[in-house]
């Protein structure tokens, strides 16, 4: 397995943090803002990689602490990267869907990363969007439509769902410019 | 001067010349465009920041637009007059928002999406995109 080093990029991190955990039998899922970066190659860009877990912290901190992370208040931080690894609390929701499955994943040096698929990370940002009216989320959902397929039938459904139809409008009109 | 003959070359320079020769900054398109059509700017202002986030607060959209504070108060009262906006107390702060029962709601929110989308870049960051979401605390920025 390669060293964690200031070049290691943040899916190469996320496969080395990956790969140790299913050493220790321990499943992870990455979602949040570094699933924002890599759908959108940076143009949105998180220094956290937030993994959903139900495994028990202390192994979780035991596999860290083998790739030679350091936990710092609910952060985990290593010497040689500015990344930060959180493992929030589960189950994955986006909006009142919980929990959901992870449809997305990402295969680096041969190791399989779940995480949220386009359309869920668009999800997940526009309901922060729905639900604090943060900006900077909604443009974040546009970015990813820019960059990846996303299933806007889905998006829809959801947004119905959440009785939030007046607010995807909003989305749905700046996808259109 | 090469400044007068698009937007994108007055929004770099930052002013814009009338035909009278009188040279103007601009803060942003929309205060050419239209802050006639809300009385002023600071109504314009007021609209625009409530569109965005949802809803204002008296000192929010003042610190947000560096403006007097009274400015903003009184727009907002005007047009909480007129019915365009309510407002509700949440502990000590009035917070206002579009009326929900306002004839033209849908319209004015539509209006305002435009605007909002025509706002130069720079201004859209430094103006209309607070972080909302929540931010554990403690967490380093």
């Amino acid at each position: 397995m390669s060293k964690i080093a200031k070049k290691t990029t943040r899916q190469q991190l996320a496969a080395i943090i990956v790969q140790k955990l299913l050493e220790h039998d321990i499943n992870a899922v990455l979602v949040g803002g570094s699933v924002v970066s890599i759908y959108t190659n940076n143009k949105y860009e998180s220094i956290d990689l937030d993994f959903i877990s139900a495994a028990d912290h202390n192994r979780i901190k035991q596999a860290m602490s083998e790739l030679g992370f350091d936990l710092s208040g609910k952060d985990y931080v290593h010497p040689n990267t500015e990344f930060t690894v959180e493992f929030p609390t589960g189950p994955i929701g986006i909006g009142d869907d919980q929990p959901i499955n992870p449809e997305g994943k990402m295969e680096i040096n041969g190791v399989t990363i779940l995480m949220l698929s386009p359309t869920q990370s668009v999800m997940d940002r526009l309901a922060w969007f729905f639900y604090a009216n943060d900006r900077q989320c909604l443009d974040q959902a546009i970015w990813i439509t820019e960059e990846q397929p996303v299933n806007i039938a889905q998006i829809k459904a959801w947004a119905k769902r959440e009785k939030q139809e007046e607010k995807l409008k909003v989305y749905l009109n700046r996808i259109k410019q | 001067m090469d400044g007068c003959k698009g937007k994108s070359a007055i929004l770099k320079l930052g002013i814009i010349i009338l035909k009278s020769g009188i040279i103007m900054p601009v803060i942003d398109i929309g205060q050419i465009m239209y802050k006639t059509l809300f009385g002023n700017n600071v109504a314009k202002l007021c609209l625009l920041y409530i569109a965005n986030y949802g809803e204002g607060y008296i000192n929010g959209i003042a610190k947000a637009f560096s403006i007097s504070p009274g400015q903003v108060q009184r727009q907002l009262e005007k047009l909480e007059r007129e019915g365009i906006l309510i407002s509700q107390f949440s502990g000590n702060t009035k917070n206002f928002r579009i009326n929900p029962r306002l004839a033209i709601r849908e319209e004015l929110k539509a209006l305002l999406e435009k605007m909002l989308t025509l706002i130069p870049e720079a201004e859209t960051k430094k103006y209309f995109r607070e972080r909302r979401r929540p931010r554990r605390t403690g967490k380093k920025l």
